[in-house]
């Protein structure tokens, strides 16, 4: 054998060690399954009082349009499984009660696949409701299914903590299925932006840089009394129908350098929060936020964490709260 | 048999180089499954996300195959034409009073109330106000594919010095496309499914509004198309109102 086909042979073996070896990223996995769950939760709650009208039997998706597109997609819902408000409000209650189970981390492999089966069933039921943010969403959920998602922050994290760890075979291919999972929603950030961006240099809007002036003017898009200064600003205009196009192309080449990948998740960030502030798009930047807050690394989160700590206890400490809160 | 998921947290596993053969041998081929699933699964979700080109055009199908239904995905929003429109949805009524004479009321804006919902609560917004802004969507869709094929054929029309023949028909139907290509299925399904939904939500406006003598509705969508970025300022340019009105329909309940 060669030198070259050994070095070769020794960091192919080393890339399946690492890979097979260290679970990455646990910590952000877990403030994913988290973040992700907070919205999934806001479908319930916020619509409590509408849920009849929004997903019951007699919804304003009719029952014949949500088995129509159900069939020319080629998907199942929970939801159609009868056409009762028996069923409806136990199909129901049971996906909020599995969501707050996914949010608290209480056996993450049998509620994560859970959580899909929920969440794609109730988007189904009203697909008029949705955005990208919830596309996006219910994809990312298909691969936490692979993800070890519930070792911090979460209900499994005590118990796991005294069990035996395994070294075998076993452990290893989940060890592996964890990381291709994590690449995997990063990888599929990637594809979306990319898309997004070649989309848009398509458009002659885009291409003249002014695109940004009809989208924030649309009354769906428009924070009253900012946005009219905003949009009739050349250098706004331009400058943010640019900067976006930019971004989107530069974003997956800037995940492969380390350093780079910090520029990446700060442009995303700032996109994503002009976005949701002056758009009003909320659920959408924090879907894309969130998806992105894996690539920082656990041993950033932990420094965060370890800043935050203190302050957020002095803060509390401050704060005139009834005894048992302040304990707990 | 320990539990997959105990793994020392934060820890690594001892090196790979001194397990048994038997477990480096299953990790080498469990590694390189892995491997072949993720680069075939992500070279279609690449294409599939690609705007039309000759190779979509040609593996297409059998891309769209792998990814429906539940990795089904548009990112084409705002592009490559972004929206340059307000969109409004008015609803009036037929309504059989107590001495079971029928009149027809006037216009009630649905919009504007759904708006300042969605403004009052813009933090955490209910998606409740997304109903009409979602109905005046999906009956106003233009399928992206046929939308370039008509802007294409418009301008070359236009070059050759004709003018684009606009069809709309009478009783609002079906836009007939700007040079008289028909709708495309998916179009059709779109505006088929955007006809019930604006009946239940105008039903259920209308009834709020005219009581419940209410047997039919019909629906105007209105457009305000905004005047160009360069004319943004000129008072005599506050852009283009169009609208068109649904037939009647029956209320459902």
């Amino acid at each position: 054998m060669s030198a070259a086909r050994r070095r070769a042979a020794v960091a192919l073996w080393k890339g399946l060690d690492d890979a097979s070896g260290e679970r990455r990223s646990v910590l952000g996995a877990a403030l994913t399954r988290i973040s992700l769950g907070l919205v999934c939760l806001s479908f319930y709650v916020l619509h409590y009082g509408d849920r009849w009208r929004l997903y019951g039997p007699d919804s304003v998706w009719s029952w014949e349009n949500f088995q129509g597109a159900l069939e020319d997609a080629g998907g199942f819902s929970l939801y159609e499984i009868a056409a009762s408000d028996a069923w409806f409000t136990f199909v129901f209650h049971a996906g909020m009660l599995v969501t707050l189970l996914f949010i608290l981390g209480w056996r993450t492999r049998l509620v994560v696949p859970l959580q899909w089966v929920f969440t794609w069933s109730l988007f189904q039921r009203n697909p008029v409701l949705l955005d990208g943010g919830d596309n996006l969403l219910v994809i990312v959920l298909a691969y936490m299914m692979a993800v070890d998602c519930g070792a911090r922050l979460s209900l499994d994290a005590g118990r796991r903590r005294g069990a035996p760890a395994g070294d075998g075979a076993g452990s290893r291919a989940v060890t592996l299925l964890h990381n291709a999972g994590l690449l995997a929603i990063i990888t599929q950030v990637c594809v979306l932006y990319l898309a997004s961006a070649l989309y848009k240099t398509q458009g002659e809007l885009w291409q003249n840089g002014t695109a940004l002036y009809y989208i924030m003017r649309v009354q769906d898009f428009t924070l009253p009394g900012v946005s009219e200064m905003i949009y009739r600003n050349p250098l706004f205009v331009t400058a943010g129908t640019y900067g976006t196009v930019l971004f989107q192309l530069a974003f997956p080449f800037l995940l492969l350098n380390r350093w780079t990948r910090l520029l990446a998740l700060a442009g995303a960030i700032a996109m994503h929060a002009g976005i949701a502030l002056l758009m009003g798009l909320m659920t959408f930047s924090w879907v894309m936020v969130t998806v992105e807050l894996p690539l920082l690394g656990d041993r950033r989160l932990e420094a965060i964490g370890a800043w935050l700590r203190p302050r957020a206890q002095a803060l509390r400490s401050r704060m005139p709260l009834p005894a048992g809160v302040r304990s707990a | 048999m320990p539990d997959l998921d105990a793994l020392p947290l934060m820890n690594r596993l001892p090196p790979l180089a001194n397990a048994p053969p038997r477990v480096r041998i299953l990790t080498a081929c469990a590694a390189v499954s892995l491997l072949g699933l993720f680069t075939v699964h992500f070279a279609m979700t690449f294409v599939y996300n690609q705007p039309l080109n000759p190779v979509k055009l040609r593996v297409g199908d059998t891309v769209a195959s792998w990814m429906h239904p539940y990795f089904a995905q548009n990112w084409n929003l705002f592009a490559p034409k972004p929206i340059n429109e307000n969109r409004g949805m008015l609803v009036r009524a037929r309504v059989r009073g107590a001495d079971r004479r029928v009149r027809v009321t006037s216009f009630y804006d649905m919009t504007t109330p759904a708006n300042r919902d969605a403004q009052e609560r813009r933090w955490w917004p209910s998606r409740r106000s997304r109903l009409v802004s979602g109905t005046l969507q999906m009956l106003t869709y233009e399928d992206p594919v046929a939308l370039t094929i008509k802007e294409t054929r418009t301008r070359l029309l236009r070059e050759r010095g004709r003018r684009a023949r606009t069809t709309s028909g009478p009783d609002g139907q079906v836009e007939q496309g700007l040079a008289g290509i028909p709708p495309t299925s998916a179009e059709r399904d779109y505006r088929r499914r955007a006809m019930i939904l604006a009946e239940r939500l105008a039903s259920l406006e209308a009834t709020r509004q005219f009581g419940d003598g209410v047997e039919a509705v019909q629906v105007r969508v209105v457009r305000h198309a905004f005047p160009r970025f360069s004319r943004r300022d000129l008072s005599d340019d506050t852009g283009k109102v169009t609208f068109e009105d649904l037939p009647w329909m029956v209320r459902s309940r």
